[in-house]
């Protein structure tokens, strides 16, 4: 599904994000990608996303090597990709409803098809009687599930998501970790760059950790820390 | 693009302009006046352009023959002058016709005659006039030839005149359509980063580039449009007013009439404001593109 094979990437003004990175994960999979700020997570997501080429190495998507998509061919690859930030990114001039529908008329559904979805995905993500509201009128907690909901309404086979509890309370971060749980029971590999070290060691998931652009620790039922797995 | 998006990304398209109306009308206002100006350029370039060519027509010479002198040979000679553009032959008997045709009901004035009195005539087009008056006394020289007869010299420095001034007003609509371009790039610029939240997240969840692109081309196309239109208003005013004024001004100059100008001047700024719209509207987003 996800492949990195020695990648690395240093942007134009001699950063060095990424050194000689490789890793897979396969569909379905729930990967944490952990590691302080700067170790490289973001620039992951966006090699995956295409935002970014790498620099020497190579990306696959779904088999596909992202450096040989052409310009016609990114948006396809981006519509197999939802994305959440940590900062919601919601259009403040449309309700939830059209923010979420935002992402189905760029591939120009029918708007009865649109309609269908949106109303489906809001049920998902519990939602429903919130369509009509202005996504400043929602607690932040909300307006990431809306933002989840614009990421997953197209069905993408992967949901990156880049510190999606960053901005919340801790009770809304287990909210929104359990709904990404719940996408990914339906099928949907599910990639999260988060700092949250209690989510990750509760969730016992496989843990990929970096430091410095490197993969420093990759393993199936992970924890934040090395200290933390070794004093359990 | 299917047609329903195109129409609500044209709706996209007119909603940014009316949000940020007084910016857009003021864009409006400024284009709309530098496409008064284009237009009086293209009023000044038809009418350039239709003085040069009827000036160019007169730069004709006509060469008399002999009677009895042979026309094929001569034709042949001539056509061998390098400064010689294109050769028509006049008959005499032709000639008789036109002249009959010029005197129209007094062409019974020619029955009189008992022979054809014109002579066969050979009208030379040259491409430079100011080697008019050489050529004329070379082909002077031919025995066969009778007279040689031409248009003054100074008609071609007044030509020259015309040409250059032509070709300053081309300039011009060149200059004034990058500063209207400039106008549009701005204005939608402006636009663009109002909406820099909404062209990243299209770009995340796989809209093309023609997609994001279209809201602004549809802003820049209708900018340019309405300015179109109404310089076109402006600029028919004009040029009705000047056709009551040149003839008795300045009533050596030739002015095309109403029916000729101003259609090609209206088809000209809907032209320009329609690539105004489109090139300005590409460019200013391109950036936010990449």
């Amino acid at each position: 599904m996800i492949q990195f094979f020695d990648v690395s990437k240093v942007y134009a003004n001699g950063t060095v994000a990424l050194n000689r990175v490789s890793f897979q994960v396969a569909k379905g999979e729930f990967v944490f990608l952990v590691g302080p700020s700067g170790s490289g997570k973001s620039t992951v997501l966006r090699l995956i996303t295409r935002e970014e080429k790498p620099t020497e190495g190579k990306v696959l998507i779904n088999g596909r090597n992202t450096v040989r998509l052409s310009r016609r061919e990114i948006p396809h690859l981006r519509r197999k990709i939802g994305v959440v930030f940590q900062d919601f990114r919601l259009l403040p001039k449309l309700t939830v409803a059209q923010n979420v529908a935002f992402a189905l008329e760029v591939c120009e559904l029918p708007r009865r098809e649109i309609k269908r979805r949106v109303a489906s995905t809001l049920e998902l993500v519990g939602l429903a009687d919130k369509a009509g509201v202005y996504p400043h009128e929602l607690s932040g907690g909300e307006q990431q599930r809306v933002s989840i909901a614009r990421a997953v309404v197209n069905n993408p086979i992967v949901l990156l998501a880049d510190e999606p509890t960053g901005n919340l309370d801790p009770e809304h971060s287990w909210e929104i970790v359990r709904l990404l749980e719940t996408i990914n029971l339906r099928g949907t590999t599910v990639l999260m760059a988060t700092h949250n070290d209690a989510i990750v060691n509760a969730l016992q998931r496989r843990v990929i950790a970096m430091a410095e652009g490197c993969v420093v620790r990759d393993e199936l039922r992970g924890s934040y820390s090395n200290e933390a797995q070794n004093s359990i | 693009m299917k047609l329903r998006t195109a129409f609500r990304l044209a709706g996209e398209g007119m909603a940014n302009l009316r949000t940020r109306s007084g910016m857009g009308l003021t864009a409006v206002t400024i284009i709309t006046l530098a496409f008064v100006i284009q237009g009086l350029f293209i009023i000044a370039f038809l009418n350039l352009n239709s003085l040069d060519e009827s000036l160019t027509q007169r730069l004709q010479m006509r060469v008399f023959l002999r009677d009895r002198a042979n026309p094929v040979a001569v034709g042949e000679a001539l056509s061998r002058f390098p400064e010689v553009e294109a050769i028509t032959f006049v008959g005499k008997d032709e000639a008789l016709e036109n002249l009959r045709l010029q005197l129209g009901e007094r062409s019974d004035l020619l029955d009189l005659m008992t022979e054809n009195p014109l002579p066969d005539t050979f009208v030379i087009k040259v491409n430079d006039p100011y080697a008019l008056p050489q050529l004329a006394e070379q082909i002077r020289s031919f025995p066969e030839v009778e007279e040689v007869v031409y248009g003054q010299e100074s008609l071609g420095k007044l030509l020259d005149l015309v040409t250059l001034i032509s070709r300053f007003s081309l300039l011009g609509m060149v200059v004034i359509f990058l500063a209207t371009l400039f106008i549009a790039v701005n204005t939608i610029r402006l636009t663009v980063i109002a909406r820099k939240t909404e062209i990243e997240i299209r770009k995340l969840v796989g809209a093309t580039s023609g997609y994001i692109r279209a809201p602004f081309v549809f802003e820049g196309i209708y900018m340019g449009l309405v300015s179109a239109g109404l310089a076109s208003l402006a600029g028919d005013f004009l040029y009705r007013f000047l056709l009551t004024r040149v003839p008795t001004a300045l009533p050596f100059l030739p002015i095309l009439p109403r029916e000729v100008v101003v259609p090609q001047m209206v088809a000209a700024l809907f032209g320009l404001g329609l690539v105004m719209g489109i090139v300005g509207s590409w460019l200013s987003v391109r950036k936010y593109l990449k």
